[in-house]
């Protein structure tokens, strides 16, 4: 039977971070206010999602739930291309359509053709939300990746960029080794983790499921479908940012707007 | 090709920086079949922007025609496979000399190509340069190295023009010699489809290359002769 827990336990657990907060004093890591900011966040933004989900279960209508989702799909699509290092034009708008598409399309297949409308009808927020949160986590930082790779390619391979286009090569040929590269680097966790899954930690869902009582071979099931979810979500969001971004770096006329990728400006954080 | 076609002809060309400032301006420029051009002026003065300008390289305001057919998106590959850039810092790619000059090969613009083992081996013999150059790792040559792995690469896919962008300025005289004696052979091969365009700091070069010169002083043409 799943053994809920009282605020004292929550407690109990917060004060581990007590230990981080020691070995950062004893090494002089001067790590301590961000430990307590982010141990302070973490446990604002979940109580708070505890809440708005609480809430949301309750009331199980459509057009909150999918307000919801806009809201987790913009927040990711925004923070995926928050910390690259280099910035494409309109890079955050490509970042919206890629996390959008990707996201919801295979959520919907998920939610329609693998589980089936039956199965989750009355109580569409329990289905929609965590598949939703799943697959844009996974989705943001295949997205990330991608595109810092992108721009580092990009950036270092000028010369033979314009060299492919300068003896009649076409703006794919001359791009197309840049884009692989950062397809294939934006895959890489979510195939390391396929690789490892259940060998070296269980998974999130699986987890929670175990905990909630469910039977090991339910649980894998879910988690089985959830990893090939998130790996077609992430494949689909990469790709497609990663073109997109292409195209606005290369312009009919095959030439190379090397110009138009701009290094961030170095942001002092404090 | 109709009689009395310029082989390239440029009008109106016009590049502008980031901030709006005109990097070259109103440049007019007609080079007929066999003639040998070279672009003067001081550092600065824009010649490699009007070179990479006339390989399309860069978005420019421009009007230019080939062979008499404006140059657009439907033709500017087949555009640059003729007209071809060399940069003063000659680009390679990751790999062996024989992989880069096998480069264009690859290409879909080239893929009915056929390597020309002979004239390469003959080229490189020219340029004091044996057999195992070809095995030799790109990154491994020197400046001027490259610069002669970059011409022989721009011949074996036979252009109509050549842009060479202080092509030779890494190289000692005697391969600068050999370097103009083959470029000047390729285009006495074919004077009715060639033509060659010079940016060279160096006078005498300027001297022996070139039988026109275009003097661009800020971006715009001051004057040329004859």
């Amino acid at each position: 039977m799943f053994q809920t827990l009282s605020y004292f336990d929550v407690m109990l657990a917060a004060s581990l971070i007590l230990i981080n907060g020691a070995i950062s004093v004893a090494l002089k890591l001067g790590l301590e206010k961000k430990l307590a900011w982010a141990a302070l966040r973490t446990i604002v933004q979940l109580t708070l999602i505890g809440f708005v989900l609480e809430w949301i279960f309750a009331v199980q209508s459509w057009p909150v739930i999918l307000a919801i989702g806009v809201v987790m799909t913009s927040v990711a699509a925004f923070s995926a291309v928050g910390r690259v290092d280099h910035q494409f034009p309109l890079m955050r708008i490509n970042s919206v359509i890629s996390v959008f598409s990707s996201a919801w399309l295979v959520t919907a297949i998920t939610l329609f053709a693998i589980i089936g409308y039956e199965g989750w009808r009355d109580y569409p927020a329990q289905y929609v939300i965590p598949f939703l949160g799943l697959v844009l986590g996974n989705t943001l930082n295949g997205i990330s990746l991608g595109m810092d790779k992108l721009g580092d390619q990009l950036k270092r391979r000028r010369g033979e960029i314009e060299l492919i286009l300068s003896l009649g090569g076409t703006r794919w040929e001359a791009g197309r080794s840049s884009v692989r590269n950062a397809v294939r680097t934006g895959m890489i966790p979510i195939l390391n983790s396929m690789l490892v899954v259940g060998l070296v930690s269980l998974p999130g869902v699986m987890t929670g499921q175990l905990l909630a009582g469910a039977s090991p071979v339910e649980a894998v099931k879910y988690q089985i479908v959830i990893m090939f979810i998130i790996a077609a979500g992430t494949a689909m969001g990469t790709i497609s940012v990663v073109l997109l971004s292409y195209q606005r770096v290369f312009n009919s006329m095959h030439q190379f707007l090397y110009d138009e990728i701009k290094a961030k400006s170095n942001r002092r954080k404090s | 090709m109709a009689i009395n076609v310029p082989l390239l002809e440029v009008r109106q060309l016009t590049r502008k920086s980031h901030d709006g400032s005109l990097l070259l301006e109103d440049i007019n420029l007609k080079v007929e079949v066999g003639e040998r051009w070279v672009i003067s002026g001081a550092s600065g003065s824009g010649k490699t922007l009007l070179l990479r300008s006339l390989a399309m390289l860069d978005p420019a305001e421009v009007v230019l025609e080939w062979n008499g057919e404006p140059v657009g998106a439907h033709n500017v590959t087949l555009y640059r496979a003729c007209v071809i850039y060399l940069a003063q810092s000659a680009a390679i790619i990751d790999g062996d000399v024989r992989e880069n000059l096998r480069l264009p090969l690859s290409l879909t613009m080239h893929r009915d190509l056929k390597w020309p083992e002979t004239e390469v081996s003959d080229w490189c013999h020219r340029f004091g340069k044996e057999v195992d150059f070809l095995n030799r790792d790109a990154h491994d040559l020197s400046g001027g190295e490259k610069q002669i792995v970059a011409l022989i690469r721009a011949l074996i896919i036979c252009p109509q023009i050549l842009l060479l962008d202080e092509a030779t300025s890494a190289l000692d005289p005697k391969s600068v010699k050999v370097y103009e004696q083959i470029v000047e052979e390729w285009l006495q091969e074919d004077p009715n489809h060639r033509a060659t365009i010079w940016v060279s700091h160096s006078e005498d070069q300027r001297g022996r290359v070139s039988d026109h010169t275009v003097n661009l002083s800020a971006g715009k043409i001051e004057g040329s002769e004859p």
